[in-house]
């Protein structure tokens, strides 16, 4: 069951299911066969991971044209 | 041991943005970075305390690898700045590749990375590899390679290179002036796989494994891009057309839309794939030679 993050005021982003603030962690990125590996909020405890909206339509986004155009 | 003249363009990353594809791909400024070394140091099994030259031994990660294996090692740059910053207890040595201040016969292994395609003549390098190893010792090269990948043997024409055939016509013979572009840029001084296989053969070597290694290639360029952006990688491509260049090129974008752009007036070269190819050969004694 998907969990929605909830966000704290300047506080950061919470995990609901777990109730942990998250935290900055390595995390492998794999796509179309590349893989590299970059720093995003994820749960210390479940590992769920955050891909906020202006990650997913940014800099993400970007990353995906650049190897589909390949 | 005095050191010769540089005879070589200097590495195609300016100092001032290696921090910048540090931050990415750690100290060793290639695709795939140390984690293909490994893999070739495995597959070449090289006896304790065998002699390894890096050529272009940059910042010195592969260097720092070989001793820690136990390997006598050896780093040969032509760049003084980047010597200057080679983080390495091995001996350095200021040389040019293609007139390397080393003995005849005496490296167990060479590996060269991401660097031939720097060099003024390919051809010549390959031949002081040849030269400094012993019979039989394996030389590690990888480069960035143009359209043709090994999937496509057939595809022999390189948009950088109009003299193709002179490689085919006389693979061993030396030629009055250099066979590579020498533009201190690696896409522009890429050539096709069957090409450089070529050279190899040509030049004595005896192909052991060829492996593409595109995707090593794609992660760099995406983890840049993820960095810095579209226009950060294009920055890095204007700072010389280092490493930036290369990605930039290979990922089918054109690179000379900037005016502005370091790599001067000669910004023609078109849009093309790239690769990334990772050969191991063992240099043949020339009594085995096929002539």
């Amino acid at each position: 069951m998907a969990h929605a993050f909830s966000k704290f005021g300047a506080e950061g982003w919470y995990c609901p299911k777990c109730n942990k603030p998250l935290e900055r962690v390595s995390v492998n990125v794999e796509y179309m066969g590349a893989s590299f590996f970059v720093e995003l909020p994820g749960c210390p405890t479940c590992g769920t991971i955050l891909v906020d909206q202006e990650l997913s339509s940014g800099k993400m986004l970007e990353v995906e044209k650049l190897l589909e155009d390949k | 041991m005095s050191s010769p003249p540089m005879t070589s363009p200097q590495q195609g990353i300016p100092q001032h943005s290696w921090g910048k594809l540090m931050a990415v791909c750690g100290p060793a400024l290639r695709p795939g970075g140390l984690k293909l070394t490994e893999q070739a140091l495995e597959q070449c099994a090289f006896p304790q305390g065998a002699v390894l030259i890096d050529a272009g031994c940059g910042l010195g990660e592969s260097l720092k690898l070989f001793t820690a294996r136990g390997f006598r090692a050896i780093g040969i740059d032509s760049d003084p700045k980047i010597l200057k910053s080679c983080d390495s207890n091995a001996q350095t040595i200021l040389a040019s590749l293609d007139d390397m201040p080393l003995e005849s016969n005496t490296a167990d292994g060479i590996f060269c990375e991401c660097v031939l395609n720097l060099v003024g003549s390919r051809k010549r390098a390959l031949a002081e590899f040849w030269r400094v190893l012993k019979d039989n010792g394996l030389l590690v090269y990888s480069d960035l390679i143009a359209q043709g990948s090994i999937d496509n043997p057939d595809n022999t024409k390189s948009p950088a290179r109009n003299d193709t055939s002179l490689i085919h016509k006389n693979p061993k013979g030396p030629k009055n002036q250099d066979d590579n572009l020498a533009n201190g840029s690696c896409l522009k001084g890429a050539i096709t796989a069957p090409e450089i296989l070529s050279l190899l053969i040509g030049g004595g070597f005896k192909i052991i494994s060829a492996k593409d290694c595109l995707a090593e290639l794609n992660s760099l360029a995406a983890a840049l891009v993820w960095a810095y952006g579209r226009e950060g990688l294009n920055e890095l491509c204007n700072l010389g057309g280092g490493l930036g260049g290369n990605l930039e090129g290979g990922l089918g974008s054109s690179p000379n839309s900037d005016p502005n752009s370091d790599l001067g007036g000669d910004l023609s070269y078109p849009k093309r794939p790239m690769s990334y190819l990772m050969v191991i050969a063992a240099k043949e004694p020339r009594e085995n030679q096929k002539l």
